[in-house]
């Protein structure tokens, strides 16, 4: 597909609607919207379009469907699969000026907000009337919540309480041709749960300009429970034991030897320096059932080997603790110049499994991995670490990396549980659906996008797109 | 449908499906007021395929049931020439509770599935009417709305992955056995509680859950309905999250007849909780505080007025509102049809969805029909009536069950949904020739 070129009439009309800081050109103000947390493939958009409402992105998505003019919409760029890279795309729609509470609902125990509200604001919105928004990626103080719903954003407590479409009510869309639906997600409509298909579509079926979310009263109390073991086997060992006990921990987070200390370096949290694994393991509900819990966890833990457990009950301590585990990504700079985040997923069950294959994988390779986990999830993210200026370096990051994700699908799993396909993988889609799946899949984005104007080249293998199937880069998120 | 034209079919159909086992209907199996002439039976992916291709062919619509539970809750298909019935569709089990998953037939009931995961402390939590017949596939397909949905969401929440074939016959194997993925579009939230319009779902991979150590349902009479909005807010505002917290109101003469006292017409405030001993002890000694009364009854068992409401009544409409909003819409419905006659409603506090009760059913003598105190065209008129009334709530009256003279009457749905267009072309993509269900949801979808 090629775009025509963008006519001056129209960027004028465009920016005679949106104002001066409505319409961006030019390089230096351009640079920053030319990838998203995948780095390693750059594309700089001609246009940046900053509407501050629903009007004014239906309109100005209108204008580029009647000039047959491809775009892509961006939240804040915290993606990590180049969702939003505008590779072939002139122009790119951000959602940072629209970041109205449209409503918030208390007894019904929701808000509205606009796409470009930041996650972490949402929370803030409510907290103090005891009420918060569960899912909580990493990237949460940053992260959109328009880019939150196109990506189905997880996050460490997704374990117990879900991800984004578990606390999605509806959303407003403005469909590839400019047209503006409010889709609820309300039983009893007699018609498609359109809204839940169009979460995770990765801003390929149309531009989300606000969503409504269900809010999540604040449990009473919290247990946080850090056990250390002498390696990472020990730990995926413990991680069953705890679900085979009949637990459902809020979190159960894991860190190797390598993440350790990295994190140490930069938080000094108090990690022992000798710690092969360590598990965080977060239990919340009413106080009364979280002592017997935690006496459970610290019986499977010690059973699989733990050297050292102990509660972090002090809110400081604990509050440094989940620091140490959100922030892990940006610690790992310490350990190598870059390093290439992967996001797989396994049945719980086969955790021990895929750490094994991971090692063996960076033995193979010569690479040195570290290995952040949502373990009670079965999602890893094996941090593969090299350098960049090294390009047989790079070469062997990119098939370590395919081979950890074909290694993840083997076991019975997925080549994405939270980043999303984007551009990065859509080479390991035919590994992972059948054709008649992916035709389905092809059929319904024909349906929503039929002109392929809106964010093309993502989720499905295109014939444009040349470049490798998994890319390093040098930033993560999860 | 012509005579000829009607055999024409069946000889095609029949033809078309040799070695899928086949039945007359029976006379009781309706589907929102019409019979099918033919039910089909297959047993495994392979015949249920065979029969799609054969519809597809011949041009034959066909309506997917499970266990028949939810026969009446939308529109007459505008042709139906056979019943396709999933609750074949059982296989092997896959159980894996050390990952909270498993994988089983669509035909498969819930009460069969948690009869398997009990073996192994592990349940699929969720409690919907008459859960010994009604099918997983179809409990998804309709997105069925539980009591204990207030604990753990709706069916649409449990599905990690499906395997379904669509009205064009392809085979779509979709998520999978981890209990995160976001790789390629989302085919469950398409599916579930798309009513099998667009395809029919044949096996199922869900999230299971813990079984809890110990469990109490709890019933409080209440005042009246000010009472039952004072201890919703009182519940919301608490740290107490109850698995059900459901309200059931009868008006008119006690039906069940096992009313725990004599009060049966004031509100009855049924709540379930979950947890470890010590846990249960604390949320009881909460309740009595926020609610300042003592239960007038406690069990060990699930609430099981579920049943009761699915059967007893000829007329069964669901009110959908906000939570919020949804006992004064039950107050101002119940004052719309109590001159009718006796009436069940029950309200899901969370969900904010009120299933109503209306005509009962008294036990007949073989072979006579049920009567109604209210013609066809009286329930036309009280719809009406409710959803005008609940236009001041911003809420939905929908059909679930009615006597066959109401369907010509009535649409089942109430109003048209958001981006129907966009459903019809889903439709055309998933069912080119249009033989799922044609025109049972709203819109004519």
């Amino acid at each position: 597909m090629s775009n025509p070129p963008l006519d001056a009439g129209l960027v004028t009309r465009l920016r005679r609607m949106l104002g001066e800081e409505g319409l961006l050109t030019g390089e230096a103000a351009l640079r920053v919207y030319e990838c998203d947390g995948y780095t390693l493939e750059k594309a700089r958009p001609a246009l940046v379009l900053l509407p501050a409402t629903t009007q004014e992105v239906s309109r100005s998505v209108e204008l580029l469907h009647e000039a047959g003019i491809a775009f892509v919409p961006r939240g804040a760029g915290t993606g990590v699969s180049g969702g939003c890279l505008p590779a072939d795309i002139p122009v790119m729609i951000g959602t940072s000026r629209m970041r109205r509470i449209r409503h918030v609902d208390l007894d019904n125990r929701r808000v509205e907000v606009e796409a470009g509200v930041v996650n972490l604001d949402v929370t803030r919105l409510v907290q103090s009337d005891g009420l918060h928004y569960a899912p909580d990626p990493s990237s949460q103080a940053a992260c959109t919540i328009g880019g939150n719903v196109a990506e189905n954003s997880g996050g460490p407590h997704t374990l117990k309480y879900g991800v984004t479409v578990n606390h999605l009510l509806g959303l407003e869309l403005v469909l590839p041709d400019g047209e503006v639906l409010q889709l609820s997600r309300e039983a009893g409509s007699g018609g498609f749960d359109l809204a839940g298909l169009v979460t995770g579509s990765e801003g390929t079926l149309g531009i989300i300009t606000s969503a409504t979310l269900a809010l999540v009263k604040n449990p009473q109390a919290v247990a946080t429970v850090l056990a250390v073991f002498p390696a990472v086997l020990e730990a995926s060992r413990a991680v069953s034991a705890i679900i085979a006990a009949g637990l459902v921990p809020a979190a159960l987070e894991m860190m190797d030897a390598l993440v350790i200390e990295a994190v140490e370096a930069a938080y000094g949290f108090g990690f022992p320096a000798d710690a092969g694994a360590v598990l965080i393991i977060e239990l919340d509900g009413l106080a009364a059932a979280l002592d017997e819990q935690c006496v459970q966890v610290t019986k499977a833990c010690s059973e699989q080997g733990a050297s050292e457990i102990r509660r972090a009950d002090d809110p400081r301590e604990r509050e440094l603790l989940w620091k140490s585990r959100k922030r892990a990504f940006g610690a790992m700079g310490r350990l190598a110049p870059s390093y290439c985040t992967q996001d797989g997923v396994v049945p719980r069950s086969a955790l021990p499994e895929i750490v094994e294959r991971v090692g063996e994988i960076g033995r193979r390779y010569k690479l040195r991995i570290a290995n952040l986990m949502h373990a009670g999830d079965g999602n890893i993210h094996p941090l593969l670490l090299y350098d960049e200026n090294d390009p047989a370096q790079v070469a062997r990051v990119l098939d370590a990396g395919r081979d950890i994700l074909l290694a993840c699908l083997e076991l019975g799993g997925s080549v994405t549980g939270e980043h999303g396909i984007g551009i990065e993988k859509t080479g390991l889609m035919p590994a992972s659906f059948g054709p008649a799946t992916l035709a389905a899949m092809a059929d319904l984005r024909e349906v929503f996008n039929p002109r392929s104007l809106c964010n093309p080249h993502k989720i499905l293998p295109s014939d444009r797109h040349c470049v490798e199937v998994t890319r390093p880069r040098p930033r993560g998120g999860g | 449908m012509q005579a000829p034209q009607r055999a024409a079919r069946s000889a095609a159909l029949a033809a078309g499906t040799e070695g899928v086992p086949s039945r007359e209907a029976r006379p009781d199996e309706t589907l929102s007021g019409l019979t099918a002439p033919t039910v089909l039976s297959p047993r495994d992916q392979q015949e249920l395929l065979s029969c799609v291709n054969t519809a597809r062919s011949e041009g034959l619509a066909l309506v997917v049931t499970g266990g028949g539970t939810a026969m009446g809750a939308a529109n007459p298909p505008r042709t139906l020439d056979l019943l396709l019935s999933t609750r074949g569709l059982g296989g092997p089990v896959d159980a894996r509770p050390n990952d909270m998953v498993v994988t089983i037939g669509a035909g498969a009931t819930l009460t069969e599935l948690n009869r398997t995961l009990a073996a192994s402390g592990q349940r699929l939590p969720l409690d919907p009417p008459l859960a010994g017949q009604a099918t997983l596939g179809g409990l998804v397909a309709a997105d069925t709305t539980c009591s204990s949905s207030a604990g753990f969401g709706c069916f649409r929440d449990m599905v990690l992955g499906l395997n379904a074939i669509d009205g064009s016959g392809r085979e779509l194997t979709v998520g999978g056995q981890v209990v995160k993925n976001v790789a390629g579009y989302d085919l469950v939230r398409l599916l579930a509680g798309s009513n099998g319009s667009l395809a029919i779902i044949t096996q199922l991979t869900l999230r299971t859950f813990p079984r809890p150590v110990a469990a109490l349902t709890l019933q409080y009479r209440l005042a009246d309905t000010a009472a039952a909005v004072a201890a919703r807010a009182s519940l919301l505002n608490s740290e107490l999250s109850p698995v059900v917290m459901d309200l059931l109101q009868d008006g008119g003469k006690d039906r069940t007849g096992d009313s725990p006292d004599d009060d049966h017409e004031r509100p009855l405030l049924l709540i379930r909780i979950e947890g470890g001993n010590s846990e249960l002890d604390y949320q009881q000694a909460r309740l009595r505080e926020l609610l300042s009364c003592a239960p007038l009854a406690k069990s060990d068992n699930p609430p099981d007025y579920h049943d009761a409401l699915q059967q007893g009544w000829l007329l069964r409409l669901r009110a959908i509102s906000m939570p919020g909003q949804a006992l004064a819409f039950a107050d101002r419905i119940a004052t719309l049809v109590k001159a009718g006659g006796s009436y069940q409603l029950l309200t899901h506090l969370c969900s904010g969805e009120t299933v109503i009760g209306l005509e009962p059913l008294e036990p007949v003598a073989a072979g006579q029909a049920a009567t109604a105190g209210r013609s066809p065209r009286e329930m036309a008129t009280l719809l009406a009536e409710l959803r005008q009334a609940a236009f001041d709530y911003k809420a939905r009256v929908v059909v679930e069950q009615a006597p066959a003279g109401l369907y010509e009457l009535v649409d089942c749905w109430h109003g048209r949904p958001a981006g129907l267009g966009l459903m019809r072309q889903l439709k055309k993509r998933f069912d080119p020739v249009g033989i799922l269900s044609p025109g049972r949801l709203a819109g004519g979808l």
